[in-house]
């Protein structure tokens, strides 16, 4: 097994990373930077590529050219080394219907070889902080939306990994386990951990992340620290009014449609 | 009619959607999905045929029945039959859809400014396109037009509000059983104990005529007496071929029919050809009232469905927050993980505990049916060890009702597949795994068939029962590479709480795994015969058995290598076809 090289600075790295469906460049030469210990967001319009870049990064879809290291690990010649060091929560949950919520934690604990005692003993404190202990012995299926997304990142965090990829981790949850959600991720990188988010809601982001990244079309359009950004947007302008700038959705496209007079 | 025919247009397009192309999907994916849709097609194309031809029939019978002849009794048969056979349908046909999963999902077209009202007619003319509804409707709506052409003009007015009657009553009936069928099944803990119940009793149903044939009494025609009946025949010839007199048709309404739709419209027909248009009348009212009545309840149910929300169980009280799970020897932790999921995941399906409760009882059956006839089966009167043979067919039933999983064990996981891929499992321990769970499974399903054999029978050499587990063993070996080779190439999107069509993997790989299966069991079945009925040695039997086996391992050790490679390979597209793209 390859160890990750302790004196590189970034958890995440890619050059070129391309993945083409037929004709279609999903995702077209991004280079991704992103430094260990940060927040970062991925922001993009829908089809833009960010849940294909996701894929590529955790293995799941297969670049089609470009180099990636994970935490100092070439996912492609060593991807074992990789899963054991980060924790996914995808677009579609990956969960199991039919296991229960506590079957899900153990399942992903056996699989990464923990013991009975820490199983245990983490399984019931995200348990108790995604307030699924009375839920665990009801299968998954069972579970509402909110509930599955809390138990699938139960789950990416089980493990103890270095580096979150999280796919929309705030939709479809209350406000009470949005909280929750974010003072944990504040902590996760509080103790050195990465965590690399998209999200469509650009406040959460804003008041979340330190280091964002705009995709549009396939292509990194932006990339640094939110205050970089804003320094370079000049005018002061939020993440909402820069995004806009990015992507190319400005006041032009505002829709003419009288007959919408409510 | 605009809300009708905005329905009709969403069918259409839901059926044509379906065979269009998705960018997402590999050469091999797009052939085998193709694959998949001809079957419909062909249906289809053979399905007009045969409405035109129960026109047709229905049209020649409306012609024939007011005439005299010698078979209107024969063709009340077959409408009585096929009556029957319809009412039963419209019984069970909904019930068999829900507990399949297809349960009419009305609660979207909620949103949509449509009345309830007209939502429930437009459920109703949907049933219009039931095959066995659509050949009813053309055979009972061109009745009437046969009778006009042979002058019955009164009958066929009163045929054909019978017509209108019975189609009604049946659409209307299997909407309320389908609504029915929706407010029963739309709790998922509900709907599977329904399912479980619903297929237990039909199996146990399709036991009954053996079983009553086997131990009712039985009343043995003599020899001579089909001699008799024929020189009788000889003695009398025509006699029982005079035409029917008029009055044919019986009384207008016994009292045994007003409970039974389908005989309320045959008696109708029959005393509308029979002259007798007034006394038709008679069946014509309770056959209106009961079409009536049934959608008076069904639309009451419709918009109950529509008005109350959804129903879950009451959710079970958390335990502990971790779960027995074993490791299993000689398996790596994420090897016996995924194994142990597996086997769980089977057992929470209706598919896997149908099969599992049920294969003991197929076996008992056959065994109490064997052994209360047991020459009937023998060639040559010989006795045969029934009980062996039960065991033997025991594992071989086993392995057949394992194929949903050995054959689709990668897509069958669903999202619980990217869940394994993005875990650090290696797919050397992802076909291990899932073979160690295979293994679980047939044994959990062979070793109660074996048993019940075994008490059933224990007669047969020591040897050859010993070399059961071993035969077993050996068949198993060999088609734990070729599930997961043919589960790598041609995954088939799965809902596990769902039965028959819905659970099946591709069609393909079934047929494919099934005589991978009789080819496994070639070998054994020979060395075996070879060792008993040739060198007259079960010990030998045995011995050879043995040593297939371990033959068998070592071909299966390879096979699993290749199998790993495919899997390595075919990752991305098993993730998509998974989850269901």
């Amino acid at each position: 097994m390859t160890e990750p090289s302790e004196s590189v600075g970034l958890a995440l790295e890619t050059h070129g990373l391309r993945r083409n469906f037929g004709e279609l460049a999903a995702v077209d030469g991004v280079d991704l930077s992103v430094p260990r210990g940060t927040l970062y967001g991925f922001l993009g319009p829908n089809g833009a590529g960010k849940s294909t870049t996701i894929k590529c990064l955790t293995g799941l879809l297969r670049p089609s050219g470009g180099t990636m290291r994970i935490l100092g690990i070439d996912p492609e010649n060593n991807p074992l080394a990789v899963k054991r060091r980060v924790g996914v929560v995808p677009e579609d949950l990956a969960l199991f219907d039919r296991l229960t919520g506590a079957e899900t934690l153990t399942f992903v604990g056996k699989v990464h070889g923990l013991d009975k005692a820490t199983l245990r003993s983490r399984s019931k404190e995200l348990l108790d902080l995604m307030d699924l202990t009375a839920a665990s012995d009801n299968l998954v299926s069972d579970y509402s939306h909110g509930m599955r997304k809390k138990i699938a990142l139960a789950a990416a965090l089980l493990p103890g990994p270095h580096l979150l990829f999280l796919d929309e981790p705030f939709e479809g949850i209350d406000a009470v386990a949005s909280r929750q959600i974010k003072d944990l991720l504040h902590a996760f990188v509080g103790r050195g951990g990465t965590v690399f988010l998209t999200s469509h809601i650009l406040e959460i982001v804003e008041r979340l992340c330190s280091h964002v990244g705009v995709i549009a079309r396939g292509k990194l359009v932006a990339q640094g620290s939110l205050q970089s950004l804003r320094q370079a947007s000049h005018d002061g302008k939020n993440l909402e009014e820069i995004f806009l700038d990015l992507v190319g959705a400005g006041e032009d496209r505002i829709p003419q449609m009288e007959w919408l007079s409510g | 009619m605009h809300t009708a025919v905005v329905m009709a247009w969403l069918r259409w397009r839901l059926l044509v959607n379906l065979l269009r192309p998705t960018k997402r999907r590999d050469a091999l994916e797009r052939a085998s999905r193709a694959i998949q849709v001809i079957a419909p097609v062909i249906f289809f194309l053979i399905f007009i045929p045969a409405v035109i031809l129960a026109g047709f029939g229905g049209g020649l019978a409306g012609w024939y029945l007011p005439q005299s002849g010698n078979f209107h009794s024969a063709v009340f048969l077959v409408l009585r039959t096929i009556l029957s056979v319809e009412f039963l349908l419209a019984l069970l046909a909904p019930l068999l859809r829900a507990s399949q999963g297809f349960t009419p999902n009305v609660s979207r077209f909620l949103l949509l400014p449509i009345p309830v009202r007209d939502l429930y007619v437009s459920e109703v003319l949907v049933a219009f396109v039931n095959p066995w509804v659509a050949l009813l409707a053309a055979g009972s709506l061109l009745l009437p037009v046969g009778m006009v052409l042979a002058g019955e003009l009164s009958g066929a007015c009163t045929a054909l509000a019978a017509a209108a009657g019975i189609l009604v009553l049946l659409t209307g009936l299997e909407t309320l059983v389908s609504t029915s069928a929706s407010l029963l099944f739309r709790d998922r803990r509900r709907a599977e104990i329904a399912t479980f119940v619903l297929m237990a009793s039909l199996a146990a149903a399709s036991f009954l005529p053996g079983l009553l044939t086997t131990f009712g009494p039985v009343k043995r025609r003599l020899p001579d007496e089909k001699k008799i009946e024929l020189k009788a025949e000889q003695r009398s010839p025509g006699k029982s071929k005079q035409p029917e007199p008029p009055g044919w048709s019986g009384k207008p309404l016994p009292l045994w029919a007003l409970a039974y739709p389908p005989e309320l419209y045959a008696r109708c027909v029959a005393l509308s050809a029979d002259h007798r248009s007034g006394a038709a009348l008679l069946p014509l009212a309770p056959l209106l009232l009961w079409a009536s009545g049934i959608h008076w309840i069904g639309a009451g149910l419709y918009r109950r469905i529509l008005e109350t929300p959804e129903v879950s169980s009451p959710r079970r009280r958390g335990r502990g927050v971790v779960v027995p799970w074993p490791r299993l020897p000689g398996l790596s932790d994420a090897a016996s993980a995924v194994a142990v999921a597996q086997v769980r995941l089977v057992f929470r399906s209706v598919q896997g505990k149908i099969q599992f409760c049920i294969l003991p009882m197929v076996i008992l059956v056959m065994g109490l049916l064997w052994l209360r006839h047991p020459k009937d089966l023998a060639p040559g009167g010989h006795s045969l060890p029934v009980g062996l043979l039960l065991a033997v067919a025991g594992i071989f039933f086993a392995m057949m009702t394992l194929e949903g999983t050995l054959l689709n064990q990668f897509a069958m996981d669903r999202a619980g597949l990217t869940l394994e891929f993005l875990s650090p499992i290696s797919d050397r321990d992802m076909i291990l795994g899932k073979a160690a769970a295979g293994a679980l499974l047939v044994a959990s399903r062979s070793f109660p068939a074996m048993l019940v054999a075994a008490l059933l029978a224990p007669g047969g050499s020591v040897f050859l029962w010993l070399s059961l587990p071993f035969a077993a063993l050996a068949l198993f070996a060999l088609m734990a590479p070729l599930g997961a080779i043919l589960s790598a190439l041609l995954p088939r999107p799965v809902d596990p709480g769902k039965i028959t069509k819905q659970n099946q993997p591709h069609f393909v790989a079934s047929i494919l795994g099934m005589l991978g299966n009789l080819f496994a069991m070639g070998p054994i079945a020979g060395l075996a015969a070879g060792a008993v009925f040739l060198l007259e040695s079960p010990a030998l039997a045995l011995v050879f058995v043995v040593l297939w086996t371990g033959i068998a391992l070592l071909i299966s050790l390879s096979l699993l290598r290749l199998a790993e490679r495919l899997l390595a390979q075919r990752r991305e597209n098993l993730a998509l076809v998974a989850q269901g793209r």
